[in-house]
């Protein structure tokens, strides 16, 4: 268990569809990829890059008759169908809005209180101090008062430091956050950014970040997975990532996102051309190759295999013949 | 002469009411808020929820009717009666919601003109193909319904939409925050062309400081419901004055550069009870007693901003 070679987490050829009236619908196939101990890894895509049903269903988190799931998985080197089973205590999840997680008639201080009691069967008084320090720790203002509180008396940005609180209160080996800044502003945003990263410091805590938003993935991920149409594109560390992107559907994210600079103020973006296929239809070979630049023949036919350069993977046949 | 000037304008919202209908607690949404547009220009106001710029963009559309002050379009007070005048035209965040669910492709662009009873059959087609042409998108989506578009393709005929009565400005109240990255700068870049090849008014309201410093030519940035900075993009963006516009700024997240600490203390306070004095004293790491007072208007070189730091400039 405590082998520190083995990955906490890894995922091989990982599939889901559903069967819908309309065919059947790939959300994501042949997904592989590993997260180590209090590593954060950061999931970018678009919408319908399969980059949240590719977490939930790591986490069994979508379980319908209709769904189908292949590939395998590893905590801490053992294999499991999912992780049901670590779900709350070793494992857990922040997602887009807190205010569909949180329970509108309980105090937040019985819901946070109720997760120590729950996981780790701690009695009520010590489990209030517990809480009341990890509020401090994600800078809630006077927590002894917040505790009696419910979720709708605070803004939004509070109600995601109380689920980080309560996510990160029995010390999880995994945090899995699904796009946890999307519905604040760009202030709050920032600070919660910030308290992610002191959290990271302080705690052996792995983070999974979920975002369509390069701008957040770079101030947390120290590796970043590419996504587009339910493929993983490309996995590479940040600083390789936005120096020398590899794959053409990351060359043409990083360009069509506007920035700050006064360089190329009041020039056009350098968009990508076309739209993301239908999940129901995808294109063959390359899910990307009806909008490349540089697609070949075999792009349209073949899925690229994947192209190990030590410490990055790409997913294109650009570079057939390069790598290991 | 500018297409659009805001003078003074006043927005507050009864939120409770007494037995008598008389309001007993107010929002002020917007201000004393005051700038005007040059025509032809794209002007941006910027800010975070609950800073009223879209409460200016429905003032200024006629949706709303200020409580005070004026707004002028091509130098004559909006009136009451202009609410469905065709040169002022609105493009929304999201048109999943702003586009009729149960109406074509054709009959959502052509309204604006059977409403005016515009032209006989022949030359409204003719209208709505060049309106498909100018956004880019082909004649075969006519008799379709928006629930077979894609998310880029309505937000086109959104805009295909506003434009076919020939406005002279087009508010776009965050034009592409439902769209995904690749599609976003599809439309700016749409925008952007469309501006080219005709006279036509920007005014942008959006939260994104990055899409501001792209694609606009003057900026006012606005914190409970005042604006606090205004200026060129390069006055804002890249020597901003105010300390609310500098958080804003280094909040952004740029792949260029890793935050290190946070931008600003606190939260935005409720618009229902804002600081008096300068409203955003609260939070600002420059914060001193003067700021109790309300800050002065600084005005140098083409350039605004509210605050008693710079009070000794002119």
């Amino acid at each position: 268990m405590t082998d520190r070679s083995v990955p906490l987490l890894s995922i091989s050829s990982l599939s889901v569809r559903f069967r819908l009236p309309e065919g059947i619908l790939t959300a994501c196939e042949d997904v592989s990829f590993s997260v180590e101990r209090g590593e954060s890894l950061g999931i970018v895509g678009e919408s319908g890059s399969g980059k949240s049903v590719t977490v939930l269903s790591i986490m069994d988190l979508v379980s319908a008759p209709s769904v189908r799931r292949e590939g395998n998985l590893t905590f801490r080197g053992q294999p499991c169908a999912s992780l049901a089973a670590f779900r709350g205590r070793d494992v857990s999840m922040v997602f887009q809005n807190p205010l569909n997680s949180l329970n509108p008639s309980i105090r937040i201080g019985r819901q946070l209180g109720e997760v120590l009691e729950e996981h780790l069967g701690m009695p009520g008084p010590s489990a209030r101090d517990r809480v009341v320090g990890m509020m401090e720790r994600l800078a809630i203002p006077d927590p002894e008062r917040m505790l009696e509180r419910y979720p709708f008396e605070f803004s939004g940005g509070m109600r995601q430091r109380v689920m980080i609180a309560m996510a990160m209160l029995c010390e999880p080996a995994l945090l899995v956050a699904d796009e946890p800044t999307t519905a604040l502003d760009v202030i709050s945003q920032a600070q919660i950014l910030h308290l992610f990263r002191e959290l990271q410091r302080v705690s052996n805590t792995a983070l999974i970040f979920i975002t369509h938003d390069l701008g957040v993935v770079s101030q947390i991920a120290q590796r970043i997975m590419v996504m587009y149409a339910g493929r993983v594109m490309e996995i590479a560390p940040v600083a390789d990532i936005f120096a020398n992107p590899l794959h053409p559907y990351t060359v043409g994210l990083l360009r069509s996102i506007p920035t700050l600079g006064a360089e190329r103020r009041g020039c056009p973006l350098a968009a990508i051309r076309g739209t993301v296929p239908s999940p129901l239809s995808p294109p063959p070979g390359c899910r990307f190759h009806p909008r490349c630049d540089a697609v070949m023949d075999v792009c349209r036919t073949q899925p690229p295999p994947p192209r190990d350069f030590g410490g990055r993977v790409v997913w294109c046949w650009k570079y057939r013949g390069e790598g290991a | 002469m500018d297409i659009l000037e805001v003078r003074n304008v006043g927005k507050t919202f009864p939120v409770r009411k007494n037995l008598f209908g008389r309001p007993t607690l107010e929002l002020h949404a917007v201000r004393s808020v005051s700038f005007s547009v040059p025509r032809g220009s794209v002007f941006s106001i910027v800010g975070e929820s609950g800073s009223g710029k879209s409460t200016v963009a429905n003032l200024v559309a006629g949706v709303h009717r200020p409580t005070s002050g004026e707004i002028l379009l091509s130098g004559e007070p909006l009136k009451e009666s202009d609410r469905r005048r065709a040169c002022v035209q609105m493009v929304f965040q999201d048109p999943e919601s702003s586009l009729d669910p149960r109406k074509t492709i054709r009959f959502q662009i052509e309204e604006g003109l059977l409403i005016r009873g515009m032209g006989n059959a022949r030359e409204r087609s003719g209208r709505v193909s060049a309106m498909l042409d100018l956004v880019g998108l082909g004649r075969d989506l006519l008799p379709k319904y928006p629930h077979e578009l894609s998310g880029g393709q309505k937000q086109r005929v959104a805009i295909a939409r506003s434009l076919i009565l020939e406005p002279q400005l087009l508010l776009l109240d965050e034009p592409t925050s439902a769209l995904d990255v690749s599609v976003q700068a599809q439309i700016l870049n749409l925008l952007m062309e469309i501006r080219g090849t005709r006279t036509l008014t920007y005014l942008l309201i959006t939260h994104d400081l990055k899409i501001v410093s792209c694609f606009s030519d003057r900026v006012a940035v606005m914190y409970l419901g005042r604006i606090v900075e205004s200026g060129t993009v390069s006055d804002i963006v890249d020597s901003p004055l105010h300390p609310y516009t500098r958080a804003l700024l280094s909040a952004v997240p740029d792949p260029g550069r890793r935050m290190t600490s946070d931008p600003v203390r606190g939260e935005i306070p409720s618009p229902l009870d804002p600081p008096g004095g300068c409203a955003f004293r609260t939070r600002c790491p420059d914060a001193s007693d003067v700021c109790e007072t309300p800050p002065p208007r600084v005005l140098a070189g083409g350039r605004e901003v509210s605050c008693h730091l710079h009070s000794g400039r002119t």
